[in-house]
């Protein structure tokens, strides 16, 4: 445990930080809190994002469909069933993952864009699906969810997000640390040499996408289970591109640089949409800056960076996670 | 492991496996005759008419980005917001021009608008590729596609916010660029702004096969997007070349956005549909394939108008999305896409 907790001395801080963090004074108000359980939202989100962008190098460009239907699956058991949310979040990854085998032997014989956009229309029509089945989802009108529990503070839902953002880091660094993580790296950086040296693309495409979309359901129906309510809206591109955003800014291929990015990226958005409410679209416009701008010029994003910086002592202080090795 | 299997893991290609690659497209070609035939008897020749007007348009914003994907290996997320670009500047010229020239002389302001918007937007997709993709080629090579699939969408989410934040969301549209009443063809009344439209598509796209096929410079587009080496060798300004291709695609979907003014009013989000056709069209015919795409958006035209009048308009997407996903698994290179493997494709 102690030697665990060695090799993983910068997630241990980082753990540490965020739990306390919102017992700390400009922290505790319920405002920021709110703001803190939608950062571990979405660095769990990120982090799910980046294990197959990252990774096997294709962009799930339905991501926010495959999590959103497993927040639509896990609020409509939920509620048909009366079952507490937290089991019935295990519907949301039974169905994600299912759409995510099912994308992943679709795609398995496409390469990169292709991939992409197979997974892009299948995102599209799993909404366009979702907003015409009104009797079941009640369409563009929203579908109202119970909660997991009945509280006016964020505390409990914040600690139950951070628990979550955790075991997904947990789970999927753990696979990429393995020998399946370096088929997915010889997968991703060159398909032909690594079917030469026996790696078997298929099967380890499938597994993948498999695997983030459960984590992309499970989060989703966290999603669902904490704002109450469900429109086909959260299906939507303009959702995956904000994940999207956050695990490229944050770094491919690390799954710590997106959700150590996550916090700041919700933070800086949210204050700008609250502070600068006269100039509607202007925080999306210097998030779609700030992205092609690191895309152009240092497109190996915040991960990239902490490891340039490394020797030169952040090292000692925070033992960041190994990026590239 | 059946023989054509090994075949294929061979690189081999046997003849039973040759017709088993062609036959999807033979499929898909008559399913989509015998639709244009059942809806045709069932509805009218309003679906074939409907299905032609607006397979043009959607046939010249695909001809962009097959022509962008096919020479820089871009995959314009960004497309849709050209579009708009062509509907914004389509509606300042209409407004301000049709007023100040009336009379025997008013048929010229569409034709104005749409040269107008058709320059604009040559005007600001030459820009970006100078600014930003310019700056990329010259730093990063490694990834490209993957990368500039994410600029353009960061592209994309500036301009469409960007434009809300200028011009807010209101929907800036006209009725109609003609007032001449419809004209009657086989029974059914089209309007005039559709003629002109399919007319606009139909110059456009012989315009853009004429300038790939006879031109100078559309003989240098064919030499980068073959082989850039060769080209560079050869004394093409490969630099140069990519951002006329950007401008002319970035052009052409502009000419379409104020072409079609009359039936997508300007507003932040106006690009997002002729975004999701074009690509539907672009991966139905194979990406980079310019030709392909023009009969892939009469195809996707066909379905849509169907789907809206017998299923019901809300499925009018999803139907096309569904049945691209299965052609797809089919032949995963689109429908007239080649076996050869291009670099976008690593």
């Amino acid at each position: 445990m102690i030697a665990y907790l060695k090799r993983r001395r910068g997630l241990a801080l980082g753990a540490i930080v965020l739990l306390v963090l919102p017992l700390i004074p400009p922290f505790d108000q319920e405002d920021i809190r709110r703001w803190l359980v939608a950062g571990a939202l979405f660095a769990g989100l990120a982090i799910a994002f980046d294990f197959t962008a990252g990774y096997i190098n294709v962009v799930n460009f339905g991501f926010a469909a495959f999590s959103g239907a497993g927040g639509y699956a896990s609020a409509l058991v939920a509620i048909h069933f009366n079952l507490p949310p937290v089991i019935s979040m295990f519907a949301g990854v039974l169905v994600a993952g299912l759409l995510g085998l099912f994308t992943g032997v679709l795609t398995l014989r496409f390469r990169g864009i292709y991939a992409a956009v197979a997974a892009w229309f299948l995102g599209l029509a799993l909404l366009g699906i979702t907003r015409n089945i009104t009797p079941l989802t009640r369409g563009p009108l929203g579908l109202s969810v119970p909660t997991f529990l009945e509280s006016d503070s964020n505390l409990p839902f914040y600690y139950i997000a951070l628990g979550m953002m955790v075991v997904t880091y947990l789970v999927l660094k753990a696979v990429t640390e393995s020998r399946t993580g370096l088929a997915f790296r010889a997968i991703g950086q060159n398909m032909e040499a690594a079917r030469a040296s026996g790696v078997n693309p298929t099967r380890y495409r499938i597994l993948n996408f498999t695997l983030s979309c459960m984590f992309a359901g499970w989060l989703g129906a966290f999603y669902a289970h904490y704002y109450a309510i469900l429109t086909p809206d959260v299906m939507n591109t303009t959702q995956t591109v904000q994940v999207l955003v956050i695990a490229y800014l944050g770094g491919r291929g690390s799954l710590w640089g997106p959700a150590a990015i996550a916090f700041p990226m919700i933070f800086i958005t949210e204050w700008l949409r609250a502070n600068l409410d006269r100039f509607p679209g202007l925080d999306l416009v210097i998030y779609g800056i700030v992205l092609i701008l690191v895309m152009v010029y240092y497109p190996g994003g915040f991960a990239a960076l902490v490891s340039a910086l490394r020797p030169q002592g952040i090292r000692l202080i925070c033992g960041v996670g190994r990026v590239g090795k | 492991m059946s023989a054509v299997k090994q075949a294929r893991r061979h690189g081999r290609r046997s003849r039973l496996e040759f017709a088993s690659m062609r036959s999807p497209v033979v499929l898909t070609l008559a399913v989509t005759a015998a639709v244009a035939i059942v809806g045709t008897a069932r509805a009218g020749p309003f679906i074939i008419v409907n299905g032609l007007v607006t397979g043009a348009i959607w046939a010249l914003v695909a001809a962009g980005l097959a022509l962008v994907f096919g020479v820089m290996n871009i995959p314009n997320f960004a497309q849709g917001e050209f579009f708009l670009v062509g509907s914004l500047s389509g509606y300042l010229v209409f407004t301000n021009v049709s007023p100040r020239i009336g009379g025997g002389l008013a048929w010229a302001a569409p034709i104005i608008t749409i040269l107008v918007a058709l320059l604009v937007g040559m005007l600001v997709g030459g820009l970006l590729d100078v600014v930003i993709f310019g700056q990329m080629r010259r730093r990063i090579r490694e990834q490209w596609v993957m990368n500039t699939f994410v600029v353009t969408v960061g592209i994309s989410v500036v301009m469409i916010n960007g434009y809300q934040l200028i011009w807010g969301t209101d929907y800036r549209g006209i009725p109609a660029y003609f007032t001449a009443p419809p004209i009657h063809v086989l029974g059914v009344g089209i309007a005039i702004d559709r003629v002109f439209a399919l007319a606009v598509g139909a110059v456009a796209i012989s315009g853009l096969w004429a300038l790939l096929r006879f031109a100078r410079l559309g003989r240098a587009i064919r030499a980068v997007s073959q082989d850039e080496a060769g080209a560079l060798m050869s004394g093409i300004d490969i630099s140069r070349i990519q951002t006329l291709t950007f401008a002319i695609s970035s052009g052409l979907a502009a000419l379409a956005g104020a072409t079609l003014l009359f039936n997508f009013p300007a507003f932040p989000y106006v690009g997002i549909k002729p975004l999701y056709v074009a690509w539907t069209v672009v991966i139905l015919a194979g990406l980079g394939n310019v030709g392909g795409a023009v009969v892939a958006g009469f195809i996707i035209a066909l379905f849509q108008t169907s789907t809206s009048y017998f299923i019901g308009s809300q499925w009018e997407d999803v139907v096309p999305f569904a049945l691209i996903v299965v052609i797809l698994a089919l032949r995963p290179n689109g429908l007239f896409g080649r076996g050869v493997r291009g670099v976008w494709e690593q």
